[in-house]
């Protein structure tokens, strides 16, 4: 992974992310930065597994 | 809607009705399927359908008296099928190993009086169900009036695989039938000898024929059996066959039916349960489905080479090309979402009952696209024989989903937002005509006729102004059409109040107007406006001096094609009016093959846009292929969706106001995403040329420039972001520092809450405000311990 976290100059690392859709609350581990705790969901995911869980929630 | 008149509007679509060949055949034979296989060389498959609907195939094959001739459709358009001349090729095929697996043996003794087809069937029916059956023939053969019908079909047939006489086969056949079954070649059975033959078993069958010698008719009482059931009045004895009716002759068809109907009877009557229930629709019928054959071409009978032999397998598939395979389908084959689903009204309303009231919430999944990218155009209705509106059953389920809060808000939250910044300071507004003080009229051009065609919609108001009297105000705004479709009928309601309030305020003059979805939307939530179209108008004061320019810029006097937008299916004045509009400009005119009350949707409507951008596509692709001249559309998201699928189209309104710079149809109009600023525009511009009103109060904020290519702009567009997003995005990650960074391109990467949506952007600062663009994309959950999202940008 190339991608760093442009604030604190720190490669990113995976760590479990509280997210939330239609009500419901979730954690999944995603890459961020472990000094200020920024995430990064990339293309591909947000297309991919978040689309899926968004198309399972949206189906409840 | 509640669930009953769901069910009731589900009862409408017929497509599920037997075509008339298999309603008039006593066993329900599928004829249809039958030809569909057997035209398509699978005649195995046709043999199985024979075979699932008759008992006694050969017999039937060789003597059927063919009831659904008679009623074939094809039989109006040339010959009718020749329906047991098929049968009779698909038992000719070689027999497969019999189905090894004996039923077990179960509870009940049946004795059946009378060894005809009627008789042989119930036997057969009731054996293979485990009863222990006998069957009592007085004559000494069984198959009773198959005998003096089976001359017709006389010389060597081929049954099973195997070429023999057909008496031979027929007795192959019926031996076979009661290989299970008891035969006893008694005396006759008379009345007398009824009770201890009742006695002795559980259920007695009488399926005699014709020539009843024990005069067992008189055990039936006056009223004969019962019709459905073949109940007499004694429990447990059943009757039916020939004897039993009144009809002309006998047929096999009818005595095998009756025996497998006799046999349900039976084995209701052992396991206790209603004799008739559920089988109204046994027997002979007619049909109720609707078959359009407007477009039949007459095609005749293909008699087999041989007579004698009968058709051979290609003279048979021959043949069995000729069926129409009757359908419906009127609304599938006029609407791309219906056909989008794979099935029809009748299949898709049961699906959308079932989930939202069945089980309400549970079973969404299903059918949520479904509902959400209906167009609700109403083309379904208009060609539908019982009117079935799937518009009216989709909106309904869009408004109950939103009631009921099962409605994920991000499905239409585009459209919505677009509306607001319609109905907001941005571009809403209402004044008199300037130096006027009251408005006889208003002009209310829509919100998206003016973001496409500004100049000629000050054009338009300009001339409605010198042409007509009392005052031409200038109305502005969004009718609330997208939250109707969104099933949004709170919001939908506080658009409609904006409207008469600023309607209100100018006096309450009659509205004109250029949209025909405002129209259509208008006349159902505020019906107390008085309101016309701009074409009605038009027609009326006349054409501008410099009409006709676009005609002539074009050369000589070029041909159209009008589309007509479905929000004009109920308004024929209004149609009727751009057709005249569009002769007086100079152009001649041509009818689509769906125009008029049969207009189609460009996929605008209903935002399936919004829902499903490729069905919209696919919706728009039929539609510019109907025709190779320029089409001319009288709704603005007509005009772009055909241009921007590469279909010269032009606005009404280019040909009426066109000077040197009328609209092009060869180029697409402003994408979604760049309507609200280009709306804006229009109401700034005019505001500031024709009242002097200056500097807006809310002017853009061009501090942040952004380089974007015209691949990004169509996946902006895809995914509904617009440049103002992303700008808001990068405002907020420069400002804040909190941004990723990929180190082998140096690309930035920020991201934030914008409406609904986490919106990612990949760019590069170029200096001096300006910013290059990479890509962009959007996820709808929302990260919770992030901080760069936790102020949300923007509304
Ligand atoms: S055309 Fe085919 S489907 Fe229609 S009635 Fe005749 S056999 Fe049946
Ligand atoms: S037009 Fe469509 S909804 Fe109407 S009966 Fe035919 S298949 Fe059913
Ligand atoms: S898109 Fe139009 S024709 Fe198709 S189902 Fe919906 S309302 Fe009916
Ligand atoms: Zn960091």
């Amino acid at each position: 992974m190339s991608t760093v976290c442009a604030q604190c100059q720190v490669e990113l690392r995976q760590r479990d992310v509280r997210l939330r859709y239609l009500g419901v609350e979730f954690t999944v581990g995603l890459p961020a930065c472990p000094v200020c705790g920024q995430v990064y969901i990339s293309e591909e995911v947000a297309h991919g597994r978040m689309r899926e869980v968004e198309e399972m929630l949206e189906s409840k | 809607m509640d669930q009953a008149e769901l069910r009731a509007l589900e009862d409408r679509c017929v497509q599920d009705c037997p075509p008339s060949c298999t309603a008039a055949c006593p066993a329900h034979l599928d004829v249809r399927g039958m030809m569909s296989a057997v035209a398509d060389g699978r005649l195995a498959e046709a043999l199985a359908l024979v075979r699932a609907a008759v008992t006694l195939p050969v017999a039937v094959a060789l003597t059927c008296d063919q009831p659904c001739r008679p009623v074939c459709l094809r039989g109006e358009h040339g010959d009718a099928l020749m329906v047991r001349a098929i049968e009779r090729a698909c038992v000719a095929l070689p027999a497969t190993a019999p189905r090894g697996r004996r039923p077990p043996r179960r509870r009940g003794s049946v004795a059946v009086v009378g060894g005809g087809l009627t008789g042989i069937a119930a036997a057969q029916e009731l054996a293979g169900k485990g009863c222990r059956v006998t069957l009592l023939e007085r004559t000494g053969r069984l198959g009773g009036g198959v005998w003096s019908a089976l001359p017709q079909a006389s010389g060597t047939v081929v049954v099973a695989g195997a070429a023999g006489s057909p008496a031979a086969a027929v007795e192959a056949e019926l031996a076979a039938a009661v290989s299970d079954v008891t035969v006893s070649y008694a005396e006759a059975i008379t009345a007398g000898d009824l009770p201890a033959l009742r006695a002795a078993h559980d259920a007695v069958i009488l399926a005699f024929g014709v020539d009843d010698p024990g005069c067992l008719a008189t055990a039936l009482g006056s009223t004969g059996p019962e019709r459905v059931s073949g109940a007499t009045e004694i429990p447990g004895v059943f009757a039916g066959g020939s004897l039993t009716r009144a009809s002309s002759g006998w047929s096999a068809v009818t005595s095998m039916a009756d025996g497998r109907s006799l046999a349900v009877s039976v084995r209701r009557y052992l396991e206790g349960v209603s004799l008739t229930a559920g089988r109204e629709g046994e027997g002979a019928g007619r049909s109720c489905l609707h078959v359009e054959r407007s477009a039949v071409e007459s095609a005749a009978a293909a008699p087999p080479a041989d007579p004698q032999a009968g058709y051979d397998a290609t003279e048979a598939r021959r043949e069995a090309g000729r069926c129409l395979q009757c359908a419906c389908l009127e609304c599938v084959k006029a609407c791309v979402f219906l056909q989008r689903y794979g099935s029809y009204p009748k299949q898709y309303v049961r699906q959308i009952n079932n989930s939202l009231i069945l089980s309400p919430g549970m079973g969404y999944r299903a059918s949520k696209t479904m509902i959400d990218s209906c167009a609700l155009c109403g083309l379904c209705a208009a060609v539908c024989p019982h009117d079935l509106n799937m518009g009216e059953v989709c909106l309904d389920a869009r408004r109950e989903l939103v009631e009921k809060g099962y409605m994920p808000p991000a499905v239409h939250d585009f459209a919505l937002h677009d509306m607001a910044q319609a109905n907001g300071a941005d571009f809403s507004c209402a004044r008199h005509q300037p130096g006027a003080a009251a408005s006889a009229f208003a002009f209310y051009p829509g919100c998206q006729l003016p973001a496409s065609r500004p100049g000629e919609v000050r054009a338009a108001y300009e001339h409605l102004a010198s042409r007509l009297d009392g005052g031409v105000g200038l109305l502005l705004g969004c009718c609330g059409a997208p939250a109707q479709w969104a099933g949004r009928e709170s919001l939908a309601a506080e658009a409609t109040a904006q409207l008469r309030a600023s309607w209100e305020t100018l006096g309450r003059p009659q509205l004109i107007l250029a949209c025909p979805s405002c129209q259509k939307t208008l006349m159902e939530s505020a019906p107390e406006i008085p309101a016309v179209s701009l074409w009605e108008v038009l027609d009326e004061v006349g054409l501008p001096s410099g009409c006709g320019a676009a005609a002539v810029a074009v050369g000589g006097s070029p041909v159209v094609a009008v589309a007509d937008p479905c929000a004009a299916r109920d308004t024929p004045a209004v149609r009727a009016a751009a057709r005249h509009l569009i002769a007086r400009a100079g152009f001649e005119l041509v009818e689509l093959p769906w125009s008029g009350a049969r207009t189609e949707c460009c996929g605008w409507g209903g935002l399936q846009v919004i829902v499903d951008r490729q069905l919209t596509q696919a919706t728009v692709a039929r539609r510019v292929a109907e025709d190779p001249h320029d089409y001319v559309a009288y709704c603005a998201m007509c005009r772009d969706l055909f241009a921007g699928s590469g279909k010269r189209a032009w606005h009404l309104v280019d040909l009426l106001f066109g000077g040197p710079m009328f609209g092009d149809p060869a180029l697409p109009g402003p994408r979604l995403t760049e309507r609200q600023q280009a709306r804006a525009r229009f109401r700034r511009d005019l505001l500031r040329n024709a009242w002097g009103e200056d500097g807006d109060p809310r002017a853009q904020d061009d501090s942040t420039q952004l380089e974007i290519s015209d691949e990004m702009r169509q996946k902006m567009d895809d995914e509904l972001i617009g440049e103002d997003d992303l700008a808001a995005v990068i405002a907020a990650s420069e400002r804040s520092g909190r941004r990723l960074l990929d180190s082998a391109t140096g690309h930035c990467l920020g991201h934030a809450r914008r409406r609904l949506v986490t919106l990612w952007v990949e760019y590069s600062p170029l200096g001096q405000g300006r910013f290059a663009i990479h890509d962009t994309y959007t996820h709808r959950i929302e990260i919770l311990d992030d901080e760069a999202t936790e102020g949300r940008v923007g509304p």
